[in-house]
């Protein structure tokens, strides 16, 4: 017998894991989907901008100079600036639910696969502990899809000012905003690859587990929006932008309502008026009462409930991990 | 050493292993044979800790599974010849695990050619036989090089190159003080591997001993002896150098000596004897015997009256 010093470690796990990822054809074909979906999507979206030029944004655009009222002061060159980044990453909400589903399901494939094939019984063997073999997949599954979020939104931020650049658009590459905008897309992507995966350890079988991850990030919300519309359950309603998918609009969005507010600090106010962003809504209710029915733009609180859920789904998993046969 | 103490397995109403005890010492080959739904697989996978024993316990060298600092070079583990993911290549299976314990690419390239998986190493697993499966998981056990080997059904599917390739891993790790525990429903085969069988029926244990005393039986050398007096008959016969073992009738099979010298020996000793028979079955008869009634799945009737009358193949 070899004398031996060798023992499973936690850096073996993570490198265990990153080998059975990359050694499967799925991965890489999912992974590049997401990439091209990404660059291909901005890319669309770009070319749907036109030309600055005819750009509803460009006070010098004939048809807005012809406009009735066009002898009103057009908007400080500042907040254009700010509407123009919002257009330059317009692609990033569509992109971002189908990036979300594929990298979720990627996520499920990864852990469910195994105690479809078997596969399961090798790991366990080599990691008796097992909560330390789901950590692991855990984090490679996240830094993977980080990885691949990142590449995709680089990518289709690189095209889309490219493109819209070509068109003469003044795309302001220096802007903190879209960063964070950036990020929040890069986290959520990760997010979605994580959250796969504990759906994946706490069913198993993958035929249950995807539509169960697909549903809570795509069609949760829906169906909240309607029973609550519904029924008229106002606590169902306040509900919704606590959803992943919500939260997940919320962190990756670009906040324009907060961009403008911080390129015009003297002008009127632009959070919470309700109508400066898409993203937030504050409703009057007929008592007086605030009711914001989505959280605003770019929070970092949305990021923090998205750990949260992430949380929350590795104990339910870690518990289910531990204590089933495999 | 593997050690067994009332070890339970109940799944809802079933009781797949109910309180077996056993002790699987090292530098032996100790079979494990029974029936399907005999538990065998279960007891495998409670002591590798894949499934929890409802009740009692079962221990490795003194801890158990999860305790294992460095479970793949302490204990070598085939329980499923599919324990591997289709998509992925026989190699990278093996690099994955390998990277678990820090074993190296030279490791992974020497088991994929002690397993003679040379030519498909970098093929897709999905596309393998049962036999180059079984050779896989084989290749995996054997990975972290472990003191202790446990393989499940580790023959099945493998060609004859195969089976006396396995045949003869498990003996040579045995001889280097390993402890090997392997399972099979094939009396013939654990006859040619085993040095000690335990026979599971029904989540009990129904024998446990030397195969010799198995292989005595059927090589036609064991009599069975019934007499009033069978506890004390039994108790002189094994000063007297011979193998005894209480029937569950009642009855004693001897071994080591022929029916008319323990003829001899009873008049010497005025023991009355109520029955003297060599008893003359083939291995795999006198294993149906001991298992007939603890078979969880019958086969239908055949209209056939042929003795499954298989000898031990030749080695």
């Amino acid at each position: 017998m070899t004398a031996i010093a060798h023992r499973v470690t936690f850096g073996g796990l993570l490198r265990s894991e990153w080998i059975k990822l990359f050694s499967l054809r799925t991965t890489w074909w999912l992974y590049a989907i997401t990439i091209v979906l990404f660059v291909g999507v901005a890319a669309l979206s770009a070319l749907s901008s036109g030309s600055w030029a005819s750009s509803y944004l460009n006070p010098e655009n004939p048809a807005i100079a012809a406009a009735p009222g066009a002898s009103a002061p057009s908007m400080p060159a500042a907040l254009v600036a700010v509407q123009v980044n919002a257009e330059l990453v317009r692609w990033a909400a569509p992109v971002l639910l189908f990036a979300a589903l594929v990298v979720s399901v990627l996520g499920v494939i990864a852990m469910a696969g195994e105690f479809g094939t078997g596969m399961i019984k090798s790991t366990f063997a080599a990691a008796p502990r097992r909560t330390d073999a789901l950590l692991s997949k855990l984090l490679v599954c996240f830094l993977a899809s980080v990885a691949t979020g990142a590449i995709g939104t680089l990518l289709a931020t690189a095209v889309s000012a490219g493109i819209m650049s070509a068109n003469g658009w003044a795309i302001d590459l220096a802007d903190p905003y879209l960063w964070r905008a950036l990020g929040g897309t890069i986290g959520y992507v990760g997010f979605a690859g994580a959250f796969g995966v504990l759906i994946g350890a706490l069913i198993r079988v993958q035929a249950g587990a995807i539509p169960t991850a697909i549903g809570i990030l795509l069609v949760l919300p829906t169906i909240v929006a309607l029973l609550s519309s519904l029924l008229d359950w106002n606590w169902l309603t306040n509900t919704a932008p606590f959803l992943p998918s919500n939260l997940g609009n919320s962190f990756a969005g670009y906040p324009t309502a907060e961009a403008m507010q911080a390129a015009d600090p003297d002008g009127s106010s632009y959070v919470g008026s309700g109508s400066a962003s898409p993203w937030l809504n504050v409703d009057q209710l007929d008592d007086g009462t605030e009711q914001v029915t989505r959280l605003s733009v770019g929070d970092a609180l949305a990021g923090l409930l998205l750990l949260a859920w992430l949380v929350i789904a590795w104990a339910f998993a870690q518990l289910v991990t531990k204590r089933n046969d495999a | 050493m593997i050690e067994a103490t009332a070890l339970t397995k109940r799944y809802g109403s079933k009781t797949a292993v109910d309180g077996i005890s056993f002790t699987i010492r090292p530098g032996v080959v100790t079979g494990f044979l029974g029936p399907n739904g005999a538990g065998k697989s279960t007891t495998m996978r409670m002591i590798v800790g894949l499934h929890r024993p409802t009740s009692g316990a079962v221990t490795i060298d003194g801890r158990s599974y999860a305790q294992l600092r460095s479970p793949l070079t302490e204990v070598g583990i085939l329980l499923d010849a599919r324990a591997y993911h289709p998509g992925r290549s026989a190699r990278e299976h093996l690099r994955a695990l390998a990277a678990t314990h820090g074993l190296g690419r030279k490791r992974v390239d020497e088991v994929i050619g002690l397993a003679g998986l040379e030519s498909v190493a970098r093929k897709r697993a999905g596309g393998f036989s049962l036999g180059m499966g079984q050779r896989l998981g084989i290749a995996a056990a054997l990975l972290g090089d472990p003191h202790t080997l446990i393989l499940d059904e580790p023959v099945n599917g493998l060609d004859p190159e195969g089976v006396i390739w396995v045949r003869n891993l498990a003996r040579s790790l045995a001889a280097e003080g390993r402890t090997v525990f392997l399972s099979s429903h094939l009396m013939s085969e654990m006859a040619q591997t085993a040095d000690h069988v335990i026979v599971l029926g029904r989540g009990r244990v129904i024998a446990d001993a030397p195969i010799a005393e198995f292989t005595a039986q059927a090589s036609g050398t064991a009599v069975r002896v019934r007499s009033p007096h069978a506890p004390a008959l039994a108790d002189s016969l094994r000063r007297g150098g011979m193998g005894v073992t209480e029937q569950p009738d009642g009855a004693l099979l001897v071994t080591g000596t022929t029916a008319e010298a323990i003829g001899d020996f009873a008049a010497q000793h005025r023991v009355p004897l109520h029955e003297l028979t060599p008893v003359k079955s083939s291995l795999e008869e006198a294993y149906l015997e001991l298992t007939k009634d603890e078979v969880e799945y019958h086969s239908g009737a055949m209209p056939t009256d042929e003795p499954a009358a298989t000898e031990g193949m030749p080695a």
